[in-house]
């Protein structure tokens, strides 16, 4: 099998739907109060408890747009759309999305404990990376411009 | 811009449509009408060295300057 762009498009979308399932798992988890059939209330006190479920749920919104967003970005690469307005739209969405997943666990770290603070960072750091590559994005997008009105 | 392509003028002088001028350059209609349109952003000179041929003009007789306001 020859490994081109394509395939790798398609593997994509096979890692965002597999990441699906694991965050309906999750949200699903946070439902059932996973913690008393893992024997964790000895570890995990009631109103720490609490504040991980916010957590999930809170931190899960985002997080199914940003997945929303992957597939539609996913679509448009398939279909040749790379350098437009609207694929950098779509990162910038993703990109906001990861901030906000590190706000609200930058902020439920304080109920939680204070290592949930390397999630907020880590959320953040996607959020950049991911703003870093819509800039470059734009930047491709303005050349593609240039050269598609050079006579 | 302050480049403007006067390609009207000449292309009424030499009695010669869009869709021909398009074939003899060797660009498409899509391209050449960018071009008349003044859409376009920048110009190789082997279509300049195309159209002055085919329009038997110089440079200057389809390129324009204006100072922008």
């Amino acid at each position: 099998m020859k490994w081109d762009m394509k395939h790798s498009v398609m593997l994509s979308r096979v890692f965002i739907v597999f990441f699906a399932i694991l965050l309906l798992g999750v949200d699903v988890a946070g439902f059932l109060r996973v913690s008393r059939s893992w024997d964790l209330e000895d570890v995990i006190q009631p109103s720490q408890l609490m504040w991980i479920r916010i957590c999930i749920y809170a931190c899960s919104v985002p997080a199914w747009a940003a997945l929303w967003e992957l597939w539609q970005l996913m679509g448009r690469l398939s279909r040749g759309q790379v350098f437009t307005s609207e694929t950098v739209k779509l990162l910038r969405i993703i990109a906001w999305c990861c901030f906000i997943v590190a706000a609200i666990s930058f902020v439920c770290a304080g109920g939680v404990h204070f290592s949930v603070i390397v999630i907020s960072v880590a959320a953040a750091l996607m959020g950049l990376i991911v703003r870093m590559v819509k800039n470059v994005l734009e930047q491709g997008m303005a050349m593609k411009n240039e050269l598609d009105y050079t006579v | 811009m302050g480049i403007f392509v006067d390609l009207d003028v000449m292309m009424a002088r030499r009695k010669i449509s869009l869709g021909e001028l398009a074939g003899k350059v060797g660009i498409t209609n899509a391209n050449m009408s960018i071009l008349k349109t003044g859409k376009a952003k920048a110009i190789r000179f082997s279509t300049l060295e195309q159209l002055c041929q085919a329009l038997d003009c110089q440079p200057g007789d389809l390129l324009r300057y204006e100072k922008e306001r």
